[in-house]
């Protein structure tokens, strides 16, 4: 995929196997190559081999793996065979590398200024002084409020995105030709995301580098990359720019992964998972499509020999051998249902029938000590107030730090509340005794973000899914055996898995058995907390799916907790929009995420990036970063980073305020007072 | 630092209290009268009486204990019923003997087990590794009596370099000083310096997998300072607390040592004291072992608040 005559960075047949007598290839043939300027996207979900393709190119391999085979050529210099002292005269000189978690990608015992000098130093040869200038240049370069201060930080002491900047003032301190980044928003919020995506694209033009981003989000990639290369399984089956690649997939799994991304179906009907999961490097087939056990489109000649790299235009290639007969779906024309305007009178969350959870101005302060032992209150969660029918999702929705997480956990009474009820089955549970409570809790049911620590390693999946059912009910070991068995099958597992260990499952799998477990004691109330946020984008479509087929089948409610709006769109019935302790908009899903009232939640919308199509910029953003819940704003909690802040923001709390199409937002500006509809409407809200 | 140092002190007195109480309830809980024990074998019951009398023993538990107590605050540690000396004088006179065998012990380890840990983690799973990790497990599973032994035959009795018995003060030279040292520091510092390679090797190789680490290497940075500031620094705090523990347990460690090699330190005036019933010395050495370990702790800290900028904070 050359397009430029001399590319800076050109990798070739590489291949990196693992070290040993039975070696194992995790990535082969891999090319690519990326020119002065210019912006290469690497997408794929883990395991294909993507972020380690990029390690190869630097010589930063982890000690277990090596290069076998290929090339990597950055300017005429060959890499792969460079010992580390020459390396080091390329390694942060000329090519910046970012990786996907900043705050273990800075070194916890030195201080973020030393860390950028450091690179200075050894490669420019500043005096110590100037370094350190120098560093808190950069940090104001990457948009560091009081960089001269932030400079002296230690890593923990500064917030995730902040860190990220530091790490991105590192990597371009030197002004390398090349920046790698490795996921570099994928631990951030979405609001952050935008911020860091927007910095990189500005550093990149600034400073003329070329740019690799890899990146598992169509939407990340989209909005960055000129061209594109998709790898599945360790290797690329498909690469070319980014806006023809996406209309137009030419790879059955680029076309899959397209169509399993919750912002490009539309809402009520089921995603479209890639069924399976991606085969671990022991299993990729050597003599067979690596994709075909999960191809909508294999035939029998698929499995029968590797497909070939099919070149289809100078710059445009696939690693499909049915390329010329398939017409794949690629992004499709902006859905007529997901555009047009929501039928505001039919979608009502207001029904008659019993609640299966009603809270009730409910109310969680946690008391700190400050650094000085001085007594601090955390406001995580203030006069909250929702309900919940059966057989409805209740999306939940916020950045880290609103207090998503804490509702969760005082829903199932995991922590106490400091005020207000929670009425689950017609019983508060805030005032429910020990015992009573431990009965009760068998009506509700938490699903956790990380499948890999909320399944005990040492219990087999039976195990795991029969424990609930020991404690609360009593049957015989031989019907238990059974219900896990038909619990298995509702999750859309095979019986044998039960026998297994959670070790032996992948993640997606994992997360169906925590459902399962869930699910053994029938509960009326399902709390998933980021409960696909750690998935893979195939993974997470068939989970998504399954919760809402529970919802329709079974009648169960669920609150869906996810910072992602798209998803949360997409399978919530209402949704609940939190910032900082408080419900700041609430309505039905198709209301408040196609007339969104609140600008916090118009920000967070303005954040979901859509794969193929370079969004109009709404202009919405969320200023900075979340404040601290210790000692909240005043008044209006948004104001301090809210665009339209007037006075009256930080004098009044605003109260919620009915919406046309249903729900409330609580904002000053959503009055009908004159003043406020005129700052509204000049910044395009009708 | 300084407002870490008081709290740590603060936070300790009730536990130093709860030491007093144990150690000085100690003469009521041990079997064997005291007074008995005291006059020696033969000695008719009225000499017994006598020294009942004479050091407080019929007095009331409360009234002793406060007593005693308020001599501690004030320094007086209370007279040896053997030697009849104050027991502060024993203590000190034998305070540089320990102090002497602890601090060649430490220092065996650190000199010792630091490199050869450090040496294992750059070439890890090679085969200075694997023989290091051989050595290593062999020094830990020694019992300390048995290399005693071999160590005074071969280098006293066969080799006759060094002495098998005694201690020099260091102001009759250094020399003969540092030669009574050499077997004890070396039959406790086997032990210690294999558990700390062991431990920086670990933490060396747990810290070079971490993601900064790969950010410095990106960052083309030389090796040199790759491996002594990025990773020995996270490394230590690990490495210092192992150090730590292993200090607290050196007090037990001397006490069959010096047995052994015959030096006249804190360990074996301990076990002199067991013996004879001697509660005034008895009581002040649980106190001193409490004190010293809680210094050791509060010294860990302070260190680890330095390598560990997280810590400091908080």
């Amino acid at each position: 995929m050359n397009t430029s005559p001399m590319p800076l960075l050109e990798i070739s047949g590489l291949r990196i196997s693992t070290r040993g007598a039975s070696a194992l290839h995790l990535v082969e043939d891999i090319n690519l190559s990326v020119g002065r300027g210019e912006t290469l996207g690497i997408v794929g979900e883990s395991g294909s081999g993507k972020s380690i393709s990029c390690q190869a190119a630097l010589g930063i391999l982890p000690s277990a793996l090596e290069v076998t085979a290929g090339r990597v050529v950055f300017d005429d210099t060959e890499l792969t065979h460079l010992d580390n002292r020459r390396l080091n005269h390329i390694r942060g000189r000329r090519i910046g590398v970012v990786f996907q978690n900043p705050l273990s990608s800075l070194n916890p015992a030195l201080t973020v200024g030393h860390q950028i000098a450091e690179g200075l130093r050894v490669h420019k040869g500043l005096s110590r002084k100037r370094a350190w200038q120098r560093a808190v240049e950069l940090l104001d370069v990457v948009r560091i409020p009081a960089p001269h201060l932030r400079v002296k930080n230690y890593p923990h002491e500064m917030s995730g995105g902040m860190a990220q900047r530091a790490l991105i003032a590192m990597a371009i301190a030197c002004e390398p030709d090349l920046l790698v980044a490795d996921e570099p928003t994928t631990a951030l919020d979405v609001t952050i995301q935008l911020q860091i995506l927007d910095l990189l694209a500005s550093l990149r033009d600034e400073l003329g580098m070329a740019l690799i981003l890899v990146s598992h989000d169509l939407g990340v990639i989209t909005r960055m990359c000129d061209r594109v290369a998709v790898m599945y399984a360790g290797q690329i089956v498909e690469s070319g720019a980014t806006n023809e690649l996406f209309a137009q997939p030419a790879h059955p799994y680029t076309s899959a992964l397209i169509s399993s991304s919750a912002v490009n179906v539309a809402k009520g009907t089921s995603l479209t998972a890639i069924p399976g999961q991606v085969p671990r490097p022991r299993d990729f087939p050597t003599s067979a499509c690596r994709f075909a056990n999960r191809c909508a489109h294999a035939e029998p000649a698929c499995v029968a020999e590797a497909p070939a790299w099919t070149p289809i235009r100078e710059d445009r290639g696939t690693r499909c051998r049915r390329v010329a007969e398939l017409e794949l779906p690629g992004l499709r024309e902006p859905d007529a249902a997901s555009t047009a305007e929501p039928d505001l009178a039919a979608a009502s969350s207001e029904s008659v029938g019993d609640a299966a959870l009603d809270v009730h101005q409910l109310v969680k302060h946690f008391a700190v000590r400050s650094s000085r032992g001085r007594r601090q209150v955390v406001h995580a969660v203030d006069d909250v107030n929702l309900s919940l029918r059966p057989g409805r999702i209740l999306g939940l929705v916020g950045e880290s730090g609103s207090g998503k997480s804490t509702v969760a956990r005082l829903l199932l009474r995991l922590i106490d509340p400091s005020g207000g009820r929670v009425v689950v089955m017609g019983e508060d549970l805030a005032r429910l005794k020990r015992n009573l409570l431990r009965k009760q809790r068998k009506h509700m049911q938490m699903v956790f973000q990380d499948p890999y620590g909320t399944l005990d390693p040492l219990m087999n999946v039976g195990q795991s899914i029969a424990e609930p059912m020991l404690v609360h009910f009593s049957m015989s070991a031989a019907k238990r055996r059974d219900r896990v068995f038909e619990l298995l099958d509702r999750v859309g597992l095979d019986p044998s898995v039960a026998d297994r260990r959670p070790a032996a499952l992948s993640g997606g799998q994992r997360q169906r058995v925590a459902i399962a477990r869930a699910l053994a004691l029938n509960p009326t109330l399902i709390v998933c907390d980021e409960a696909v946020s750690a998935l893979d984008v195939s993974t997470r479509a068939q989970i998504i799916n399954l919760i809402q087929g529970l919802k329709e089948r079974e009648g169960i409610a669920f609150v869906f907790i996810a910072h992602d709006l798209a998803t949360v769109h997409h399978v919530s019935d209402d949704i609940a929009v939190m910032y900082l302790g408080r419900v700041v908009e609430y309505g039905p899903a198709d209301r408040v995420y196609l007339a969104p009232a609140h600008p916090y939640t118009r920000a967070l919308l303005a954040s979901v990036l859509r794969p193929g199509e370079h969004n109009e910029d709404s202009g919405h953003r969320a200023i900075g970063e979340i404040p601290s819940p210790i000692d909240p704003p005043s008044g209006c909690r948004f104001r301090t980073r809210c665009q339209f802040a007037v006075d009256i923001c930080a004098a009044e709390t605003p109260q919620p305020m009915p919406m046309p199409g249903g729900g409330w937002s609580a904002c000053h500006l959503n009055t009908p007072s004159p003043e406020a509809a005129v700052i509204l409407t000049a910044e395009g809200f009708s | 630092m300084t407002a870490l140092v008081t709290r740590r002190l603060l936070t300790s007195l009730p536990m130093l209290f709860l030491v007093t109480l144990m150690a000085f309830s100690l003469s009521y809980l041990l079997p064997g009268d005291t007074a008995t024990a005291i006059a020696g074998e033969g000695a008719n019951a009225e000499r017994v009486e006598a020294i009942r009398q004479q050091i407080g023993l019929d007095q009331g538990f409360v009234s002793r204990y406060v007593s005693w107590l308020g001599g501690l605050l004030t320094g007086d540690l209370g007279t040896s019923w053997v030697t009849g000396q104050s027991v502060s004088s024993e203590l000190l006179r034998r305070l540089p003997v320990t102090a002497s065998i602890a601090a060649g012990t430490l220092l065996i380890a650190v000199l010792l087990g630091v490199p050869i840990g450090l040496l294992q983690g750059m070439r890890a799973r090679r085969s200075f590794d694997r023989a290091a990790l051989l050595a290593t497990a062999v020094g830990l599973a020694i019992p300390n009596f048995w290399l005693a032994t071999i160590l005074t035959g071969t280098f006293s009795v066969q080799l006759g370099w060094l002495p098998a018995l005694g201690y020099t003060p260091i102001s009759s030279g250094v020399v003969p000083w540092m030669k009574h040292l050499v077997l004890p520091c070396l039959t406790l510092g086997v032990f210690a310096a294999a558990e700390m390679a062991r431990q920086v090797r670990t933490s060396y190789l747990h810290v070079q997998e971490q993601p900064y680490i790969q950010t410095a290497i990106a960052k083309g940075i030389p090796a040199r300072s790759l491996v002594g500031k990025h990773i020995m620094k996270n490394a230590a705090a690990p490495a210092i607390t192992v150090l730590g523990i292993r200090l607290s347990h050196l007090i037990s460690g001397t006490v069959i040592v010096e047995e052994i090699f015959g030096a006249p330190g804190i360990g074996k005036f301990a076990i002199e004291s067991i013996r004879s019933h001697d509660f005034p010395s008895i009581q002040v050495l649980i106190l001193f072992s409490a004190m010293f370990v809680v210094i050791i702790n509060m010294a860990i800290d302070v260190v680890y608040c330095f390598l560990n900028p997280k810590v400091r904070l908080s």
